[in-house]
């Protein structure tokens, strides 16, 4: 028979950047039937790294998770919807494509879409991948509906995530949890006091003096790990050799082009900026390598790119790719920066943490602390960063760039064993590898690959039998569909105002 | 496209058993017929051997017959198939008499904390919950009624599913007819010898002085390998010591009732028993080590308990636990020729219609297929590997205490992957799961608790749900399950329906 076990009695959250209030608004509304206290430390004299931040779709089911409306959601933090990524000069400079969240065209008779282009291709060039995507055609007409329910319609083939103010999500999810009952300690952490036998945090102590003891630590604190890396020395694994881009400077900007309902990312020559739309402003950054870029020439090269006057002065930031050999140490749990750096290429900062949430949630410890718990935690983490970083290094790897030596440092580096498998496969075969686990899926794959003109040297041989004519026709009507589709959704800014998300003021 | 690179167009299959004809409908199906040949050579071998004479599969054969236009319906009616819910299992554990693994949903999670740590909970709080009583495909093998699952999702008669019990001979004789119809050519001979050149095969030759040439071979010849064994590098890794029981003893029995819709594995202090119930016939087979009992004993404790004729000589075989790189050279082994495993959960045919399906989707494109084969291994390995751990599980955590064979089989095993599921599930009810793994977590949970495996303690997010709420949610479940139940036919009317051509789909 199993025992109740004596659950936690109080969990602290250190740190209050998006992390640290994401989490405290999970765990307070999922332990709401527990006598667990749950409180949040934060500094309002440390900064958080609150740039614009764009996500993936999965924040969608976090936000309803806990009730949150839509509308009021978006009007609260000025996001825009986000149908996926367009990437700028990653292949060859000049190349633009977008990796939406939907698949591309349709599987018939056990053949993957992919082939069925392919093959297409061999007897005439003319249709790119993209064609056959919904969400890409309306991105790239700045449209924006809401998919359907209805398996049969094409508006069921995407889905969609948002672009917002970190600080200001942070904000809404800081309101949400002490609505919740989470405690906010004002206070900057100076001190952490480990117990001697088991080597646990028992308590912190903030800069006014006062000891904060609790049962669970989440270390939110940012890069440095205050916790799990200073305290408890967790240890880091570096990616650096595969991801050599260790700074970034943020500078956001004044709205001059039309709402885009996406993300943009431009490789430049030694490392690559970002551009994420919200409603009342433009993020901006530049992603750099040190080695290969001085920081004033990075600044002058996001300076040069910005599409309006600049709204604040740069925010510069220093980092390195990779993540803590162990994110659940003893009783401290680190997540988002805390836990590991993977730049933010293709959103995914926001949807880790929401991962280890969950895996925290499902493997929640009690005062016995069974070191099974951390064991699996670990490993199921591990397994999702490895799988991301992998996914992150193909937009480096997949380059035909020899304009610069980033470029060439990264076309022609050894990659990971895992990475090097799925890259051959789907050069000779055009296969994607599917795994369990792993949050980029095969059409997030196909995107990238074709999209940086890694195109398989072989089509599938069930595609062969095809007649040319009627497969081109299908493909036209194919296309055509996607086209009018997308043409018939609302502007993204008109859609927004629609459903009155728009900010006012 | 690389121009011209000669495609292999020339499929030779060998293996006359069902694995022969899945793989020969499989790539008849999908192949264009004009460029490609496909050849089964169906010999008399001993290819099922391996299975017995009925089979017993999972659910996920209902995939395999609708993706390749496989008509249920009429191997049904043919006698080369029935219904199966589950199986019922006895004699493992110590504490649970019985217990049945059923196909589908049992229970439904409640706030996305799955049913088993619900039950789990509600134990705690001196409630009998058992899982089958909230599983339809239980609730219908027990009351002897069956119907296909529904299609809306909103029924809960939508909860469960099925598989089939194959009648090896027949189906395999159905399966070759529809493998001609659509296109391939069957060769009744035997197998005389392998022709290899440079590690590769270049034809068969067969008994009466044919000589089969191909670009690919598909081993399906069972056991033996016969393939496969003839090149370089694709030796049988043995692993049969780590299984208690080293022979099997099978017989076929004439049966006039109708069959139940259920599987029996019992276990007894000689070994197991799987008693696989089908339209005319029941496979019985017997497990047995050759430490303890002759074949002459063995077949007598088999007939023992057969109530019916013997519809052939009964048979008795070593079975030699092992697996080898499935996919070498331009041959690729399925079924038992890839791996032999213990035939307890369906793995062997799990196994071979996965190894069918994702040769599919890696049809080899080139004659080199270099590619194909290491992703065709990776992932086939990885699969054989997590039904070996499967397969160890029974053993692991019988209940049959005072028998030498089974109290030698309880211990720890040195199998990592496998003692960290059992670990977790007995700290705190969950399990893992991994790339390759067969069962989802629910199933896992129902097999721990079957062999009596309680949790040391509750799950907290089950915790966080109010106790009342829990109670009064499973009562509405459980009437809504008996309520659906009561409108459905006994399994005999549902096949006669079926065979009047009435049964609703």
């Amino acid at each position: 028979m199993p025992v109740k076990p004596t659950p936690l009695q109080h969990i602290l959250i250190v740190g209050g950047g998006t992390a640290g209030w994401m989490t405290a608004a999970a765990l307070a509304h999922k332990l709401a039937g527990l006598p667990i206290r749950i409180s949040l430390v934060e500094s309002e004299e440390i900064g958080t790294v609150g740039v614009g931040e764009a996500t993936v779709p999965h924040i969608r089911f976090f936000n309803s998770a806990l009730g949150i409306d839509e509308a009021e959601f978006m009007r609260t933090t000025k996001a825009t919807f986000k149908l996926g990524i367009e990437f700028r000069n990653w292949g060859r400079v000049g190349d633009s494509y977008i990796h939406p969240f939907g698949a591309f065209g349709m599987a018939e008779d056990g053949v993957s879409f992919l082939h069925w282009w392919l093959r297409a291709r061999e007897a005439d060039g003319n249709h790119a991948l993209e064609d056959f995507s919904l969400p890409v055609q309306a991105a790239r007409r700045n449209r924006f509906g809401p998919p359907s329910q209805d398996p049969r319609s094409l508006y069921s083939t995407y889905s969609y995530a948002y672009q917002f103010d970190a600080t200001l999500y942070g904000r809404f999810l800081r309101t949400l949890a002490e609505r919740l009952g989470v405690q906010r300690i004002e206070g900057r952490i100076v001190d952490t006091a480990l117990d001697g036998a088991s080597g646990f945090i028992r308590s912190v102590t903030l800069a006014s003096g006062q000891s904060v003891e609790a049962d669970l630590f989440m270390d939110c604190s940012g890069f440095r790990g205050l916790l799990i890396e200073q305290a408890l020395s967790a240890g880091y694994e570096s990616w650096q050799h595969w991801l050599p881009c260790d700074r970034a400077i943020a500078m956001p900007c004044e709205s001059v082009e039309d709402l885009t309902p996406y993300t943009r990312a431009t490789a430049l020559q030694a490392g690559w900026t970002w551009r994420i739309p919200l409603q009342h402003r433009v993020g901006n950054g530049h992603v750099y390598a040190s080695a290969f870029i001085d920081d004033a020439a990075a600044e002058q090269a996001l300076r040069d790119g910005l599409e309006g006057a600049p709204l604040a002065e740069p925010n510069r930031l220093r980092f390195l790719p990779g993540k803590r050999r162990r994110q659940w140490v003893g009783n401290c749990v680190a997540l988002g920066l805390a836990a590991g750096f993977i730049e933010p290429l293709e959103s995914t900062s926001i949807h880790l943490v929401q991962l280890a949430i969950g895996k925290l949630l499902e493997l929640l410890p009690y005062r016995g602390w069974d070191p099974l718990d951390a064991a699996e935690f670990n490993r199921a983490m591990d397994l999702e960063y490895e799988r991301v970083r992998d996914f992150i290094i193909l937009h480096y790897c997949a380059t035909q760039r020899d304009d610069s030596p980033l470029w060439n440092h990264c076309r022609t580096m050894s990659l990971p064993d895992s990475l090097a498998h799925k890259l051959e496969l789907f050069r000779e075969r055009g296969v994607v590898v599917n795994q369990r686990d792993g949050m980029f899926l095969e059409p997030s794959w196909i995107a990238v690959y074709v999209g940086q003109n890694i195109v398989p040297c072989r089509v599938d041989p069930l595609a062969a039998w095809i007649e040319l004519d009627r497969l081109a026709a299908r493909l036209a009507d194919m296309a055509g569909a996607c086209r009018q589709a997308a043409a018939a959704m609302p502007l993204h800014c008109e859609y927004l105002r629609s459903i009155n998300a728009a900010a006012v003021g | 496209m690389t121009a011209e690179v000669r495609q292999p167009t020339r499929y030779v299959i060998a293996g006359g058993g069902i694995a022969g004809a899945m793989a020969g409908v499989a790539v008849a199906t999908r192949l264009p017929t004009g460029s490609h040949s496909v050849t089964v050579l169906r010999d008399g071998g001993d290819a099922d051997a391996s299975f017995g004479p009925v089979v017993a599969t999972r659910p996920g054969i209902r995939r395999f017959h609708a993706d390749l236009g496989v008509d249920e319906d009429a191997l049904i009616r043919g006698g080369a198939a029935s219904f199966t819910l589950g199986t019922a299992y006895s004699g493992w554990s110590a504490v649970r008499p019985t217990y049945f693994l059923p196909y589908g949903d049992a229970g439904a999670s409640i706030e996305g904390v799955p049913f088993h740590l619900l039950a789990a909970r509600l134990r705690t709080e001196g409630e009998k919950v058992a899982l089958a009583d909230y599983s339809i495909a239980a609730m219908l093998a027990q009351s002897g009624r069956f119907a296909r699952p529904s299609d809306d999702p909103r029924s809960v008669l939508s909860t469960f599913t099925y598989g089939l019990h194959l009648h090896a001979a027949a189906y395999a004789d159905a399966l070759f007819g529809l493998a001609r119809r659509r296109g391939a050519t069957i060769v009744r001979d035997a197998l005389g010898s392998v022709e290899v050149a440079n590690g590769r095969i270049e034809a068969l030759h067969l008994a009466r002085g044919e000589r089969l040439v191909g670009d690919v071979f598909i081993d399906a010849t069972g056991a033996r390998g016969a393939l496969a064994g003839s090149l370089r590098g694709a030796d049988l890794e043995s692993c049969a010591g780590l299984f208690p029981f080293d022979r099997t003893a099978s017989a076929a029995i004439r049966a006039s009732a109708p069959p139940a819709a259920y599987a029996h594995a019992a276990a007894r202090s000689e070994g197991w028993r799987l008693t696989i119930p089908a339209a005319g016939i029941v496979g019985e087979s017997f497990a047995y080590s050759s430490q303890l009992l002759s074949p002459d004993q063995a077949e007598r404790l088999l007939l023992a308990d057969c109530a019916g004729d013997l519809v052939s000589p009964p048979r008795d075989e070593a079975v030699k636990a092992g697996k080898r790189a499935p996919w070498n050279g331009n041959c690729v082994a399925i079924g038992a020729a890839a791996a032999v495993v213990e035939p307890l959960h369906s793995m062997p045919f799990s196994l071979l219609q996965n190894g069918v399906e994702r040769l599919l989707r890696l049809l080899p494109a080139s004659m080199e297929m270099q590619a194909e084969a290491n992703e065709y291994n990776r992932a086939t390995v990885e699969e054989i590997d997590r039904a070996r751990d499967l397969a160890l599980l029974p053993y692991r955590l019988n209940g049959r205490a005072g028998e030498q064979s089974w109290d030698g089989a309880r211990q720890p095993s040195r199998n990592e992957k496998l003692e960290r599921k059992i670990d977790l599930y007995r700290s705190r009810g969950r399990v893992p799961l991994l790339d390759g793994d067969l069962l989802d977590e629910a199933e896992w949970a129902a097999l721990f608790d079957g062999h009596g495996i309680t949790a040391a303690r509750t799950d907290a997010l089950a915790e966080a749900i109010p106790l009342e709420r829990l109670t009064s949610q499973l009562a509405r479940m459980r009437q809504v399950m008996i309520q659906a139940i009561s409108h459905l036919p006994s399994h005999g009317d549902y096949l006669r329906q079926l065979a009047r051509g009435a049964a609703a789909a």
